[in-house]
Order: C-alpha cells, then structure tokens, then sequence
C-alpha cells in the first residue's frame, strides 16, 4: 500500500520534473528563436478555428446567466444592476473558465493527438533525424500560439456572453437597454478586463504544456494515443480549476 | 566514415545490442540482416543519434555524436539521411511538402531550386505527379518512396535504408537496388541498407553482415553468401531456427 502510494508520488515528481522542462527548453526556443511560420499556423489552428465554439458557448451562457440574474433581480428591484452583474461574473470567471474548458477540449486533445500519433508513428524521430528539434518545432509554436490566443478568445466570448444576457434582459421588457450598458460601465473595472484576460493567458500556456507533454509521452499503437489524449484532457481540467480558484484569489480578493 | 565501438543497448532491462563493432569506409555498400527483432533498426537510429547507447561510442566523420552537443548533433545529421522502416511521413503535409522540409528547414535555398530539386527526387523515385497527394492516400510501397525522395532531398553523404524495398514489385524494387547503387557509384554515397529482401542484399551491398544474438558477425560477401555453410547460408536459404 505504501509502496504502491510511493510509487505512484515518485512517478507524479518525475512527471511534474520533466514537464517543468519541457516548458524551461520550450520557453527558451519562444524567445530565442521562433519558429514564426509553424507560431502563425498553429494561432491559426488553434486559435482562430476555435472562434465559432467559444462563440457558441459564450453567447449561451450569458443567455443561460442572465436568465437567472434578470428573474431574481427583478423580484427585488434591482434591474439597474443586472449589466454589470452580467459583466463582472463573465469577465472575472465565466468567460476565462469557461473558454478555458471547451479550449481543453478542443486544442487540448487535439495537441496530444496529434503529437501522439507523430511520436508512434516515427514522425518525431523524422524530424530529429532532419535537424530539427522537435520542442522548438512541435511543442514550442503551440505553446507560443495558446498563450497568445487564449486571451484574445477569452475577451471575444466576454463580449459575446454579454451580448447573449443583452438579448434576455431586454427580452423581458422591464430592463433599459441603456442602463444595462451604463451599469456594466460602472461596476466593471479596468482591473477585472485585465484579471480575466491574464487568467486567459495562464489557462492557454497550461492546456498547450499538459497536452503536449501528454502527446509526446505517448507510446506505441492506438490505445497509447487514445489514453494520453484523454488524460491530456482531464489533467487539464483539473489544473484550470485549480489554477482559477488561486487566480481569483490573487487577482480579484 | 562511420565507425562504432563496443556499442551496447538495452531497452527496459533487455539486452538488444551487445558490443557492436562496425567500421563503414566512405563510399561502402553493406547490408545488414537478421531475424525480425535482432535490433537492426535500433542499430542505424544509434548512428542517427535518435538513441543513445548505453556503452560504447558512435564515430560519424570521426566526431563521437553522443558526447557533442545537441546543436551539433543537429548539424551533423544533415549529412545523413534516413529511411524509416514505416516511412514516417508527415501527414499534416502534402507529398511535395515532404519532401521539401529538409530543403526549407535546414538549408538557405530559393523557393524556385527547391521545386526543381523535389521534382527531380521524385522522378527519382518514379513518383513524379504526386506531389499535391496528401501521404494517407497512398500505398505502402509509394508512401516508402516518398521517404525516400526526402531522405535524399538534402544530397546526404551517408544513406541509412530500413527495408527499402519491401513492398515494392520486382521492378520497382530492382529500380531502388539500382538506384542505391547509383548513388554510391557516382555520389560516393555511403549506404547501410537494412532488408530481409535476397535481390537487395546480392544487388546493393559489398558487404553483408549478419546480425545475431545482439552483435554483427564477421562480414560475407555477395558472390559467396548463397553457398555458405555458415549461419549466413542458413539464414539466407531459411533454415536457420
Ligand atoms: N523505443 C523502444 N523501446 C523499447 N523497446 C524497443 C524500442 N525500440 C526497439 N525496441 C525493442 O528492441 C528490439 C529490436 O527492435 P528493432 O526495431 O531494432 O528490430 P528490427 O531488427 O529492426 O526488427 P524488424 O526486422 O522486425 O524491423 C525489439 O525487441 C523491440 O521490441
Ligand atoms: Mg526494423
């Protein structure tokens, strides 16, 4: 029993010491010497092909909030505040956490996929073989890509989310359109825009990391790829949850 | 020149590879063959660098590539190109575009050379018109072509074949042998060719060494090894259990 929880801490330590430097060598390669054509693609890929699900996502949660907000807020008068509640809740934790989450989804699996499939079927080899270094070729450029989008789609589904609880409160006819945007104004804070954003760029760094050095760890046939993709998921997951509460606390407390 | 000492690899406890001693001069031919599993392609991922061995030394253009550094490893590999037994194409890139990715990565040439470059490996290879194809769409034989074509997009000194021409037909395989050869005689190409295909082993190699029991033995050559009474002859004509 012991052993067996022995092992499985050593094992959680070597993982926790080689995922630390696969982000120190990935990191040096960001800032020595980018590979600027796979950075572009891979912010197009990840990026940029995310926009339509986080749209989706964004707009249905601030329907789905707003509902919430705008019945229990009306009950006790406060329909002037219904704005900026919606404004604070999505900036400060729906936007970034919900982002974060389906990104996980999508850019985190298919990272891991991908690099899986590449390391199983020689492909990573192939590239070393052919000079490259594939951190600075595969894991870097993602890395590179998901910390710099992940902000940008954490900012679009806030605006979309807040669109999506415009749509409701004006819906039901007893909120002021121009009170639900000067309320938003009053209550939401450069510092909360900021907050969000930076939890943005945490998330997006953490999902590339996780999922890449999933992917690459992967071992032969499907089943290898399969696994590591899902617990590049999870491992993920968990680490945005974890990670939200203690940026909350820092960055809004 | 390619030479290795005393080269010994495990994996997870298992002894692959036990003091291998091989000296390839430039220009030599040799093939290298062995039951399926002796460690033939862990032997030339060692000479690529891609393992490292547990003991011994790895000499390529007298620099022992596992003491230098990883930028220079780098460099020198440049110099080498390798057939992967799977090909190992890129699949998130088109047919042309793999075998312009050494071209591009490593080397300073114009966009147009490179084209002319990739048309001409791929006529090498009787791919020409496959650029555009994505690799998923083809079969095994064509996808080894194109493996190929990009190992020697960047006109390597030193070739490394895993099975060259296995599914191929005897045409297209005789091709290969030819083209092997080619390279060799005109290039100075140095090749280690890794097969378990006889026409292969008679048409490319000077020299034929026998893997065995996780070392290589004392090398045979083409004209004798059909006849030989030794382990080679056994092997060869199959009767080696
Ligand atoms: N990365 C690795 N991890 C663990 N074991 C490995 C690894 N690579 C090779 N092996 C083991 O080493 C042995 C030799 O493998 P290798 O691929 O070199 O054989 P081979 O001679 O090329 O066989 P074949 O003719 O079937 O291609 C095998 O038993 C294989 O399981
Ligand atoms: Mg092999």
């Amino acid at each position: 029993m012991f052993q067996y929880l022995g092992k499985r801490i050593g094992t959680f330590l070597t993982q926790l010491g080689q995922i630390t430097l696969l982000a120190g060598h990935a990191c040096r390669h960001i800032v020595l010497r980018p590979h600027v054509g796979q950075v572009f693609e891979q912010m197009y890929r990840l990026g940029v092909k995310s926009l339509p699900i986080t749209t989706v996502t964004a707009l249905f949660i601030g329907l789905a909030f707003a509902l919430q907000v705008v019945q229990e807020f009306l009950k006790f008068g406060a329909g002037k505040m219904i704005g900026g509640i919606v404004a604070l809740a999505l900036w400060r934790e729906l936007g970034p956490l919900l982002t974060a989450v389906v990104v996980a989804g999508r850019v985190g699996a298919a990272i891991a996929a991908e690099l899986g499939t590449m390391k199983v079927t020689e492909q990573v080899e192939a590239l070393e073989a052919m000079g490259q270094d594939p951190v600075r070729y595969l894991v870097a450029p993602r890395l590179a890509a998901s910390t710099l989008m992940m902000p940008l789609l954490v900012g679009w589904a806030d605006v979309v989310g807040f669109f999506g609880g415009f749509i409701i409160a004006i819906g039901s006819g007893r909120v002021n359109p121009y009170m639900y945007f000067e309320s938003a104004q009053a209550m939401l804070h450069v510092k909360d825009i900021m907050g969000g954003l930076v939890k943005g760029v945490f998330f997006g760094f953490f999902i590339a990391l996780i999922s890449a050095y999933m992917g690459l760890s992967a071992k032969s046939g499907a089943k290898g790829v399969g696994e590591v993709t899902t617990r590049a998921v999870v491992v993920s997951l968990i680490v945005i949850f974890v990670l939200n509460y203690f940026l909350s606390t820092a960055l809004f407390t | 020149m390619i030479e290795l000492r005393n080269v010994s690899k495990s994996f997870d406890g298992r002894m692959v590879l036990h003091d291998v001693n091989l000296t390839i001069q430039t220009g030599e031919r040799i093939a290298i063959i062995g039951t399926s599993g002796c460690g033939k392609s862990t032997l030339l991922r060692l000479i690529m660098g891609l393992h490292a061995p547990d003991a011994g030394e790895v000499l390529i253009f007298g620099e022992d590539i596992h003491r230098v550094s990883h930028a220079r490893l780098l460099k020198i590999r440049l110099k080498i190109g390798i057939l992967f037994q799977s090909a190992a194409l890129f699949d998130s890139m088109n047919v042309a575009a793999n075998v312009a990715f050494p071209l591009i990565e490593n080397f300073n040439i114009p966009a147009a050379r490179v084209i002319d470059r990739v048309a001409q490996k791929l006529e090498l290879v009787e791919m020409s018109g496959f650029g555009e194809h994505d690799p998923a769409d083809l079969s095994g034989g064509q996808r080894k072509r194109i493996g190929l074509a990009r190992a020697l997009s960047g006109d390597p000194e030193v070739m490394l074949y895993d099975e060259p021409t296995t599914g191929l037909d005897p045409i297209l395989s005789t091709n290969i042998e030819d083209l092997i050869v080619r390279l060799s005689r005109q290039l100075k190409v140095t090749s280690i060719v890794v097969t378990h295909q006889i026409s292969t082993i008679l048409r490319t190699a000077d020299k034929i060494y026998m893997m065995h029991n996780g070392t290589l033995l004392e090398p045979e050559s083409p004209e004798t090894i059909m006849t030989a009474t030794s382990i080679y002859g056994e092997f060869i004509r199959g009767g080696l259990s």
